[in-house]
């Protein structure tokens, strides 16, 4: 899995001077998002970032941090998902750039899709068929990587697992205060969220932003997420 | 911060209205939420700094119409800038008071300091504010909690 880094004190020093990227990947890390994800955020090469994670390490002004189990469950996820994509991805560009073998396509099994309009068979004069268009590859699926359907965090849910936890609503309603203190108010302006009611409800789709709040509900109140705070979404 | 206490503390500020003007409606508590953008700041606010667990602050801020109803409340014939300011300060006192009672034994407890809108600026406020509406005598008002974690604490408002 990718590792979280996050900020030490010595990045604070004002002689601090770094290269450009450097200073990109450094402003990114905010002890949630993993290597992995500030890389794809930033558009870097794992060939850049090769150079760029050392470094920093060896300046002493980033440091791996330790994960909750949540935050471990929560990166761990997210870099099995990047990784996927990432594979598949150098996969396909491999196989454009490849060698044209006629049918080895229909060779995976399982792996052959519906023949459509632009790929139908070609009839020849003398009755046999060639096939017009080779059909597109398509790997077998990866077990548990599903669709690329990100989901979403309720705030709504979680609110009221909260409140339902209290006798009385101020405590929850305060409890729920502490929650949000300790989540990067940054982050959560960053995802338009400038005010919050109790009884509103926000879907939180971004993954750092998730991941900070589950983070602070197990740490400040002791509260595991359940199922029932998730939606599916885009 | 200890639920009860601060259920306390917001009872006794609000029994302070409800006291000087026993024949009005009693101040009303409207939805309390969460601000994460700039604090609500109104013409004044009566600022109290906390720190212990958390650090950060309580404040009342209030309306120039609100300040001038007390006034006339208390039976102050003159009405301007001074006694305004005189009218703020007190309630600054009142809140200091207040949150000595109900948070005293856990939490350190600063001298009130009043402020006017020109000088909101200057204040160091935590990020995220807990803030209750309250609306009287035709009125509003915020009474407004601003924590964040001691460790990374801005330098402090206490100061």
């Amino acid at each position: 899995m990718s590792p979280v880094y996050q900020r030490t004190p010595r990045g604070d020093d004002p002689a601090l001077r770094l290269r450009t990227l450097e200073w990109a990947v450094f402003l990114s890390i905010d002890g949630v998002r993993t290597a992995l994800e500030i890389q794809r955020d930033l558009g870097l090469s794992s060939r850049d970032c090769d150079e760029i994670w050392p470094r920093l390490l060896k300046l002493g002004v980033i440091e791996e941090r330790d994960l909750s189990l949540a935050e471990y469950v929560a990166a761990a996820a997210l870099s099995s998902r990047l990784g996927t994509l990432q594979s598949r991805a150098e996969f396909l560009s491999g196989w454009k750039s490849g060698p044209d073998i006629p049918g080895s396509a229909g060779s995976v099994p399982g792996a052959t899709e519906p023949a459509r309009s632009d790929q139908a068979p070609t009839a020849r004069p003398d009755g046999t068929v060639t096939p017009k268009v080779r059909p597109a590859f398509s790997p077998l699926p990866v077990p548990g990587a599903g669709p690329k359907v990100a989901r979403a965090l309720s705030l709504k849910q979680v609110m009221k697992l909260i409140l339902d936890r209290y006798p009385d609503e101020t405590a929850g309603q305060l409890a729920i205060y502490r929650v949000f203190i300790n989540v990067d108010n940054q982050l959560l302006r960053k995802n338009g969220i400038n005010s919050l009611r109790f009884s509103e409800d926000r879907s939180i789709t971004d993954r750092a932003l998730q991941v900070a709040i589950q983070a602070s509900v197990e740490q400040n109140l002791g509260m595991h997420l359940p199922e029932s705070v998730w939606a599916e979404g885009e | 911060m200890d639920p009860a206490h601060f259920s306390i503390f917001r009872d006794i500020t609000l029994e302070y209205f409800a006291k000087l003007a026993p024949d009005e409606s009693p101040p009303a508590l409207e939805e309390a939420f969460i601000q994460f953008a700039a604090p609500v700041l109104l013409d004044y606010a009566s600022v109290v700094g906390i720190s212990g667990e958390y650090e950060g602050c309580l404040y009342l801020t209030t309306t120039r119409p609100l300040l001038r109803r007390l006034l006339e409340l208390q039976g102050e014939g003159e009405i301007s800038e001074r006694t305004i300011e005189d009218m703020c300060r007190e309630l600054s006192n009142v809140l200091s008071g207040n949150a000595t009672r109900a948070f005293g034994a856990q939490w350190k407890i600063s001298v009130p300091r009043t402020l006017r809108r020109e000088d909101f600026a200057a204040l160091l406020l935590p990020p995220s504010t807990f803030t209750i509406p309250i609306r009287w005598a035709s009125n509003e008002a915020f009474l407004v909690i601003g924590l964040q974690p001691a460790a990374t604490s801005a330098p402090s408002i206490l100061e």
